[in-house]
């Protein structure tokens, strides 16, 4: 029910997630980061056709966030209001860098 | 034999039996049918061959001029007598049934001698048999090929008809000498050579036959049977702790290719019900724990309602249910001190034992810290810094802690990423008290916390839940909602707390129908009496 899209460009890495980030689809997240992460300094997710994230989904970007504070930067694009919502709800809006 | 319902109909044995009789008996008539064909046109060359020697003879003893005076005259005298005693003699000699001298006509045929007759048969006019006029001709014109004319004699059985032409001095065929004999010997043969192939054949072949069923059975149907015997109920068998089957068959064929297949699939399939056997144990064994878990984790919340009973100043409940054995949700409440009640909602990320992990640890943070008696962002700083300390997971929790002054109503409150409260001031409606949020905890040490403050006037509510309750959703995929859930609050607003708790649950259980629970769903209801 998630569709993961990656997009590399030498060290940027943008990720396409269209539909549902929660405990079901989070581990297959978590496994394509783990194995694309080593190197990129700029890792983009673009959340524009993510519906819904879970708390499991947001630990998936808490721990990005955490790996790319040592090696670059990390951008989440274009949120839904819902999945807005979810960021500023949970205090993740103050930790992710969030650009409409 | 039967094999999970399925009884062998036709076996292969059978099979292999009819088809044998099948190909014999085909086999049988087509050898028949050649050989006595062959038999037959050889035969007929032979009586072809004598069969004209005898009527020729007879046509060249014969005077055509003669023929044609008896013929016109139709008187018999003593030439005519002599002629006839030599056409005795000749069948007597050749061993022919009739022999005759006749004129083949136009519709019939005009007699002058027959072998055994009188001179009555001279000038006897007697219709053809069928066909006989069309190859009387043709004898008479002696053009091409001369064959036989068979027929059957009512008497004399199968015979077959041989003539030659009679020429008079001027060359001219007058009359056919005829020269019947019998050809039934000839069929006899045939018959007697048919029957003797059919049984020759028969034997040989019921011969073969048995032996190839025999072979087959050993090599084949007995094999194939005894691994149907064995593969029928295998699993079953190998429960009881039968012997593995062995193979025994060495023919070097398919069927001992199948033969060891199954020897083989038989020792996998011992190892796969050993594995299987272990990991259900271990199944088993981590059930067990994982019930034990759910029932330490149950124990740690506190249960007992009403938790104060000598407090007479507020109603309080709570319930959690896991959406797995074990949950990430929490609540807790306990006297911070005479006049401060400490509340709490959290909800760990992800599910199941990590989760539930996770969740203790968090719970017994909050209570220890909140003891303090220190104000609650700074209690949730606190946590949070302790949680980072050692949190290579990137686990977090949501929290929302609250402390009530039992004596004012008011409450000091933090909420950490957490579900905004809803509240019900005394006779109004409930509502969200959108706070202020801050991070989750977990994510990042050193931040810090906001605080805020409300009061609840005698017969408030406050209701707090954690997101297993708006986001519940149902089969089409819809969420339960903020709307929704003020409305299952609304429907009986001064219900106790209990009474409310429970509306709310049946409000979730009648928009998610049969769609499975996905999150734990963990509420806290608090009314304040003063």
């Amino acid at each position: 029910m998630l569709e993961i899209n990656k997009k590399v460009d030498g060290t940027a890495l943008t990720i396409m997630l269209t539909g549902r980030l929660d405990t079901t689809t989070a581990p297959e997240l978590e496994e394509v980061i783990n194995s694309s992460i080593s190197g990129v300094e700029s890792l983009k997710f673009d959340v524009s056709n993510m519906e819904y994230i879970s708390s499991a989904g947001l630990r998936i970007l808490l721990s990005a966030q955490k790996v790319m504070n040592k090696q670059g930067e990390m951008k989440v694009l274009h949120p839904s209001d819902d999945v807005k919502e979810i960021f500023e709800v949970t205090g993740f809006s103050d930790i992710l860098s969030i650009e409409d | 034999m039967e094999n999970n319902g399925f009884v062998i109909k036709k076996s292969l044995g059978k099979k292999y039996l009819l088809s044998l009789v099948m190909s014999t008996v085909f086999l049988a008539v087509c050898i028949s049918i050649v050989v006595s064909v062959l038999f037959q046109r050889r035969i007929m060359e032979r009586y072809e061959y004598v069969g004209f020697s005898v009527s020729d003879y007879v046509a060249s003893m014969m005077d055509g001029d003669e023929i044609s005076m008896y013929l016109s005259s139709r008187q018999a005298d003593d030439e005519y007598e002599a002629m006839r005693e030599f056409l005795y003699n000749t069948r007597e000699k050749f061993g022919l049934i009739y022999l005759y001298i006749a004129v083949p006509g136009e519709d019939h045929l005009t007699y002058l001698w027959e072998a055994t007759s009188g001179s009555e048969m001279l000038g006897f006019e007697d219709q053809y048999s069928p066909g006989g006029e069309e190859w009387s001709l043709k004898m008479l014109a002696n053009q091409g090929d001369r064959q036989l004319r068979t027929f059957i004699d009512p008497q004399y059985g199968i015979l077959a008809t041989a003539a030659s032409p009679i020429y008079d001095s001027s060359g001219k065929a007058v009359a056919l000498a005829y020269a019947d004999f019998s050809i039934m010997d000839m069929a006899k043969g045939i018959i007697s050579m048919i029957i003797g192939t059919i049984v020759f054949i028969f034997g040989i072949m019921a011969l073969f036959t048995a032996i190839f069923y025999m072979n087959a059975k050993k090599s084949i149907v007995d094999p194939i049977r005894n691994l149907t015997v064995a593969a029928s109920d295998l699993t079953n068998r190998i429960d009881k702790g039968d012997d593995p089957y062995v193979n025994i068959i060495h023919t070097g064929d398919e069927i001992e290719a199948l033969s060891r297949a199954f020897e083989s699939m038989d020792g996998q399939l011992r190892g796969y019900i050993a594995e299987n056997s272990r990991i259900v144990a271990e199944k088993e064994r981590i059930g067990a724990e994982l019930s034990l878990a759910t029932d330490i984790q149950a124990d740690s919340l506190p249960s007992i309602f009403p938790p104060f009973p000598d407090r007479h100043e507020f109603d309080l409940y709570a319930t959690m249910d896991p959406a797995k054995e074990v949950g990430g949700d929490f609540y807790d409440f306990f006297m911070i001190d005479e006049d401060h009640l400490g509340l709490v909602i959290a909800d760990v990320s992800g599910k199941g034992v990590p989760a539930a992990l996770f969740m203790m640890v968090s719970m017994v943070l909050v209570h220890s810290n909140a003891m303090s008696g220190d104000a609650p962002n700074n209690v949730v700083s606190r946590v949070n810094d302790h949680i980072c300390e050692n949190n290579a997971n990137s686990m977090f929790v949501t929290i929302w802690f609250g402390v009530l002054e039992i004596s004012t109503g008011r409450v000091h409150a933090t909420n950490a990423g957490h579900e905004y409260p809803v509240i019900r001031h005394a006779n109004g409606e409930f509502e969200y008290i959108r706070d202020t949020h801050g991070l989750v905890v977990g994510a990042m040490d050193g931040i810090p916390y906001e605080e805020y403050e409300f009061t609840m006037e005698p017969g408030s509510t406050l209701f707090v839940y954690t997101d297993g309750v708006p986001e519940a959703t149902s089969e089409d995929q819809e969420l339960f909602g903020e709307e929704r859930l003020l409305a299952a609050l609304n429907k009986e607003p001064d219900a106790d707390m209990k009474e409310l708790l429970s509306n709310v649950r049946e409000s979730i259980d009648d928009f998610v129908k049969d769609a499975p629970q996905f999150d734990d769903i963990t509420m806290l209801g608090l009314k304040y009496k003063g």
